[in-house]
């Protein structure tokens, strides 16, 4: 662009020149060299100049050269540095992170500390309930372990999911007593996968309840007549929970556990933990002592960033 | 010698690498140091500076053409030291006499005495001519016509377009040719009839 504009400020003798040093330094492109050849065959004038420049630029390429008059080597002990260490080169990078993560932890905390504690206020009581803690489990599984009444095999059905329930009653009355066991056998396998594959509870646990007790309603006043002794076949055939793995028992108790226990568990009891949020995913984060985990996480990578900036700062500067 | 490998060891800090880099680019550096400068001391000056420069850059340096990347840092340098000498002017008669003529260069074979003497004179009449050119029209003439890099490379090294190094080369050469007509007799005779028409 100023190359464009600079032409246009040019008289025609110095483009004149400039195609005359540039045909001379092979720096015109085909095209141009080709029509200042053609301008070169009819002028004479031009060709004495060319020749003369020709000269000059020879006499030019053989100017002798000079001798170096010393050496200009550098002196190590002046300009010598020492290989530097990883962490010192990468001074730069933990300086930049160590600023950044600073900036993410004030963001953090403050996000925490205007937002998090009405949050936490709450969602209180829904997390609580959400949080499914082990000794509950454990009562659950003492309890399924002694649970031979009737009663207590209602509040299985209760609390398994009701297609699981209904196929195996189903499933129970239609076959055989030996069809019977394997197939409660097989229901009872497919337990941890309907408790797996039920949501964890921590946003629905207030629709859960209703739910459950319309469900177990529904299903107490659809068994049919022989639902006894169908559900004595399951409750005999069954394995005991002491018998079953612990991958299983687990899952088992927590579908098993009754949903007033769990609402009346107290929240201390519970603890302080990361849980899977609705959608399966860890990572919903509890409060701890009014900082979330990931706040405080971020202040120990800030302050091993700290660390290891200053520690490199202080050997760079050496 | 290994360019490369020497370049990566000079990156990494080792001073050694970098000396043996030195070492072999230090004819060239003050060659062109010297033409522009016009004196030795001051070429010296530009010289050493330029070699530290690069040394402190030298971790810039992303590959390509270590010579002209060489180069590009002698040309700020002397451009540097010119500045400086028209702040501080510093000439001095020693510097003048220093500038002698063991320093210089010459191989012509078949050339006898006379014809050695006539060429010499030749050539100090070109450093004059040089010497007497703005620095711009200079550099662009030392770095084209006696070094023999071509426009796009000097564009690079003065950091200036491709338009204005033909220009500067353009006028550089008229100023030259002009200069040299003050000495017709020491010039070619095929020089001097053009010349004269």
């Amino acid at each position: 662009m100023l190359d464009y504009f600079g032409n246009l400020r040019k008289s025609k003798e110095e483009k004149r020149q400039e195609a005359l040093n540039a045909y001379l330094d092979d720096a015109l492109s085909p095209q141009q060299r080709l029509q200042f050849e053609k301008e070169l065959a009819t002028d004479a004038e031009l060709q004495s100049h060319i020749e003369q420049l020709r000269i000059l630029k020879q006499q030019m390429r053989q100017l002798p050269r000079r001798r170096v008059p010393r050496n200009f080597t550098l002196d190590p002990a002046l300009y010598g540095r020492p290989k530097r260490e990883p962490l010192i080169q990468a001074y730069p990078v933990l300086r930049t992170a160590t600023v950044l993560t600073a900036f993410i932890f004030i963001f953090a905390l403050a996000a925490n500390l205007f937002f998090g504690g009405a949050a936490n206020i709450r969602d209180g009581a829904a997390e609580s309930v959400a949080v499914m803690s082990e000794p509950a489990a454990d009562m659950a599984v003492e309890e399924m372990g002694a649970a031979e009444s009737e009663e207590e095999l209602a509040f299985e059905l209760e609390a398994e999911p009701q297609m699981t329930a209904e196929a195996v009653v189903e499933e129970a009355e239609s076959l055989p007593s030996e069809i019977a066991e394997e197939e409660a056998a097989a229901g009872m396998q497919e337990m941890p996968e309907a408790a797996l594959a039920a949501p964890d509870l921590a946003g629905q646990a207030a629709e859960a309840v209703p739910l459950a007790t319309l469900t177990a309603d529904g299903i107490a006043r659809e068994l049919p007549a022989n639902q006894e002794e169908a559900e004595e076949s399951i409750e005999e055939e069954a394995p005991p929970p002491a018998e079953l793995p612990a991958a299983l028992a687990t899952p088992t108790a927590q579908q098993l556990l009754p949903l007033e226990e769990v609402a009346e568990a107290p929240a201390e009891e519970a603890p302080v933990t990361a849980v899977a949020d609705e959608d399966g995913r860890p990572g919903a984060l509890l409060p701890v002592g009014g900082l979330s985990l990931a706040v405080l996480l971020l202040g120990v990578i800030l302050i091993v960033l700290l660390i290891l900036t200053f520690w490199a700062r202080r050997h760079l500067n050496q | 010698m290994d360019e490369p490998g020497l370049i990566q060891e000079a990156q990494r800090g080792d001073i050694n690498a970098y000396n043996r880099l030195v070492l072999h680019y230090q004819g060239p550096v003050y060659n062109v140091a010297y033409r522009i400068m016009g004196e030795p001391q001051a070429a010296e000056d530009a010289t050493q500076e330029a070699f530290i420069s690069a040394y402190k850059a030298l971790n810039r340096f992303r590959g390509g053409n270590f010579k002209s990347w060489l180069m590009r840092i002698a040309t700020n340098a002397c451009y540097d030291e010119l500045r400086r000498r028209k702040r501080r002017p510093q000439s001095s008669l020693d510097e003048m006499t220093e500038d002698n003529e063991s320093s210089v260069i010459l191989h012509s074979p078949g050339v006898g005495p006379e014809g050695q003497q006539q060429r010499l004179e030749i050539m100090e009449a070109i450093e004059n001519c040089l010497q007497s050119l703005p620095d711009d029209q200079r550099v662009t003439a030392v770095l084209g016509d006696v070094e023999g890099y071509d426009y796009k490379e000097i564009a690079d090294m003065t950091k200036v377009s491709l338009g204005t190094v033909k220009s500067r080369m353009s006028r550089a050469r008229a100023k030259l040719r002009d200069c040299l007509q003050g000495y017709k007799e020491l010039l070619p005779t095929s020089y001097r009839l053009m010349g004269s028409t």
